[in-house]
């Protein structure tokens, strides 16, 4: 198994990320994974993870399925072989109570206009590939799982990392493993949708660009520089300043570039009243397609970056997350010291190429 | 941790961990508690108008501090206002500098004034898209009449289109003061270091202003209360619960709502952290989860911060068939005496909250701030939530029993 040990700065904390390989890349039921965090939390041993004070997180993402644990360090031991326990046994019996939940819980996350616009997006972009299904408000049709697909996924079930935040290198996980495996995106979709929602007063405007995974280690990098001068420096960025600072449209306005393991995607987000919506996604395209760029611009995005690295990490847990994309996806050790000697050298021109080498957008547009 | 004060007043809390960057935490003692009719949700426009022009700052803030990278934001509460910088030990001056600034510096430039009310009332729009937020509102101005936390944070629609800028900008200089305010710096710096640089940036400010205390009071609430609420087809139906507990001004009862809160739903962050999520989730084993092991309900949380005065405690079930049967079930459960294992578990998992809460200075710093704002005492809270483990069975039903004479409940279906 790809692991990493990093030396906490705190003595009394532990932080274990394991990422698994039931993100919506690589289930082998849509769903199921869904439906076994539910599951897996109904066991004994869970409860009895709870009971000793470890709290957990299992998270589903495009990519992975990552439990996050957290504990103090004397029950790391007790905390380890509880989780191994109850990864490996859930309770089969209560699958339609975990349907069920799960269910709900798909409900609650499109409600949410911006999850929904974000999944709708998705779906428009990656076709039939497996990253068109949102790790939660994808309309999984979870009442066709059964207990032998849940057994299946038992029996498949991979450690792609571990990522171990501690005082000393004491955790082994006991859990077959493999390493990340891609899925190549066969081409990219096209289009805008506006999906109604009855009760909302605010519409989630979603741009979303396809772009480069984290395996292509220079143009990703590029990429993050390029979406930190575009959205993602907070009240700085050129988005929030255009929709939100300069005309007051919207609270949020900002991007994100998610560098995932098949594929990258970069997204652009505001809400806005729904009057505003045509004029807000105009402005918005303009804004990311304005691909001058200044050395004082540049130069700031690349401090933002590397002072945030640092800011991260204050945290165990944010040690933890930094760090367990190394693993995962089998980056060089020394990921983040080629990061910032590659930004550190870029040029405007090199962030501008990347703004205009932008393929086409969908468009979703999620509210009232 | 050191406290000392400034001769102008000013409260200064220091730490130091071991780590390459330093949290700065200002709290003034000025929030929705503070508000009347006019200027509901004032204090979070204010808090607003403070990224805005800064008399002496070269740059905006946001520009200075995503400079070096930092994270930065700020936060309106029932009971305070808080701006806070993480930044690289390197760039720790700048969070002082600015925060020495905004202090007495913001010119409210009328434009940028429209600007932010038009943002407030998006952040307005973006929290009503929530049904818990709709929910927690309605329960809120039931459970007040007068009192200011009846609007909860965000305050009224109708004041914030109408409330002016001269008069928020008095209502700023009135509060923000070195008198009113708690500065904490938590990080890698050496204690002393860090007193320094509080005296440097901050002992040169003068005293004027008011203090934003008030008298701690509350409204009887008006007895059981139920209410119904159409959902659209494509919400999930659910039931809020709400009961009012103890603020902070009770430190005895504030003990007792956590000892309750751990009981009944197993865990709480104690602060949040800032640069990194928790893992959190509510535990099975936790007594609200019998609702969802009952078919009673798909899914279930609750919701509760400490506030100085009471304020409600809220739990929401999702997918729920029968409210009725949900209502007696959650009263049912929190009148239960908690066995001896229970309470173990309530213990396990405070004091594991409690170590998880201190080990970052974004974390440790609102603890500290709190604190100190609440109570006088930057070590109080950390001590009540401790002190919290050593209550029994029979505290625990003493408490309980008062909690259910006058509950909120909320069907949205």
């Amino acid at each position: 198994m790809n692991r990493l040990f990093i030396k906490s700065p705190v003595n009394d904390v532990a932080v274990i990320n394991l990422a698994l390989n039931l993100g919506s890349l690589h289930e082998p039921v849509p769903g199921i994974a869904n439906v076994l965090i539910p599951l897996w939390r109904m066991s004994d041993y869970a409860k009895e993870l709870e009971r000793v004070g470890v709290s957990f997180v299992i998270e589903k993402g495009l990519d992975y399925l990552m439990v996050r644990v957290k504990a103090r360090y004397s029950v790391i031991p007790k905390a380890v072989e509880l989780l191994v326990k109850t990864l490996l046994n859930p309770p089969i019996d209560r699958l339609d109570d975990a349907i069920r939940e799960a269910g709900t819980r798909i409900t609650l996350s499109r409600e949410d206009v911006i999850t929904l616009s974000i999944a709708e997006a998705l779906k428009l972009l990656f076709n039939d590939h497996p990253y068109s299904r949102h790790p939660t408000a994808y309309e999984y049709k979870l009442t066709g799982i059964t207990k032998d697909d849940v057994r299946r996924a038992i029996d498949r079930l991979r450690a792609i990392s571990l990522t171990v935040v501690a005082p000393e290198d004491v955790v082994e996980i006991d859990l077959p493993s493999a390493n990340y495996v891609e899925i190549p995106v066969r081409g990219f979709g096209s289009g805008s949708r506006d999906v109604r929602l009855e009760g909302k007063v605010q519409t989630a405007v979603v741009i979303m660009y396809p772009t480069y995974g984290i395996k292509d280690v220079e143009r990703s990098f590029k990429m993050d520089v390029a979406n930190t001068v575009i959205g993602g420096m907070g009240l700085v960025s050129r988005l929030y300043r255009e929709v939100r600072v300069k005309r007051g449209l919207a609270y949020y306005a900002y991007s994100m570039y998610w560098p995932l393991g098949s594929s990258g995607v970069f997204i652009a987000m505001a809400g806005v009243r729904r009057e505003f919506v045509k004029d807000t996604i105009d402005i918005m395209l303009n804004t990311i397609s304005n691909s001058s760029l200044s050395d004082d611009e540049l130069a700031m995005a690349v401090r933002n970056r590397i002072g945030r690295l640092k800011v991260m990490k204050e945290s165990p847990e944010g040690i933890a997350n930094v760090h367990s994309v190394i693993p995962t996806y089998g980056l060089p050790s020394d990921y983040y010291d080629r990061y910032i000697n590659y930004i550190r050298n870029l040029r405007p021109e090199d962030v501008a190429h990347e703004i205009r080498g932008l393929q086409q957008p969908v468009i979703v547009t999620v509210g009232t | 941790m050191i406290r000392t004060f400034l001769d102008n007043g000013l409260t200064v809390i220091v730490h130091r961990m071991p780590v390459d960057v330093a949290a700065i935490y200002m709290f003034y003692n000025v929030g929705a508690k503070n508000e009347y009719a006019g200027i509901y949700g004032g204090s979070h426009l204010v808090e607003h108008m403070l990224f805005r022009k800064i008399e002496g700052l070269d740059k905006s803030i946001d520009e200075l501090v995503e400079g070096v990278g930092g994270y930065f934001n700020g936060f309106t509460n029932y009971d305070y206002t808080a701006y806070v910088e993480v930044l690289p030990l390197e760039s720790v001056e700048l969070g002082l500098e600015i925060e020495s600034k905004r202090m007495v510096g913001a010119l409210f430039d009328p434009g940028e004034f429209e600007l932010e009310r038009k943002i407030v009332l998006s952040e307005f729009d973006m929290n009503e898209n929530e049904v818990d937020f709709r929910l927690m509102y309605r329960a809120s101005m039931t459970a007040w009449d007068t009192h200011p936390y009846r609007y909860a944070v965000i305050g009224l629609r109708r004041d914030l289109n109408k409330v002016s800028r001269d008069e928020l900008y008095r209502y700023y200089r009135r509060y923000y003061n070195t008198r009113n305010a708690v500065l904490v710096i938590i990080g890698g710096l050496p204690e002393e270091k860090a007193i320094e640089l509080a005296r440097k940036y901050f002992g040169g400010l003068g005293e004027g202003g008011d203090a934003g205390s008030v008298e701690t009071w509350d409204e009887n609430m008006p007895g059981r209360v139920r209410i119904e609420i159409r959902a659209p087809p494509n919400e999930s139906p659910r039931l809020l619960y709400a009961i009012k507990v103890p603020g902070v001004h009770d430190i005895e009862g504030f003990r007792e709502v956590v000892l309750f809160d751990f009981v009944v739903s197993g865990d709480r962050a104690f602060t949040y952290g800032l640069t990194a999520r928790e893992p959190m989730a509510v535990p099975r084993s936790s007594r609200l989860y019998r609702l969802v092991e009952e078919g009673l309900g798909d899914v279930v949380y609750s919701y509760y911060e400490p506030t100085l005065m009471n304020n409600l405690y809220y739990v929401i079930v999702y997918g729920v068939k029968d409210p009725d049967k949900v209502v007696g079930k959650i009263e049912e459960l929190i009148m239960e005496r908690p066995s001896d294992e229970e309470l173990e578990f309530a213990r396990e998992r405070i004091m594991a909250r409690l170590s998880f809460s201190m080990d970052a200075p974004s974390k440790l710093g609102q603890l500290y701030g709190l604190s100190q704002l609440f109570t006088g005492d930057p070590n109080a809270v950390i001590k009540a939530i401790e002190d919290a483990t050593r209550l029994g069975s029979d505290e625990y039903m003493d408490f309980a029993s008062k909690l259910l004479s006058s509950p909120i409940i909320i069907t949205y279906r």
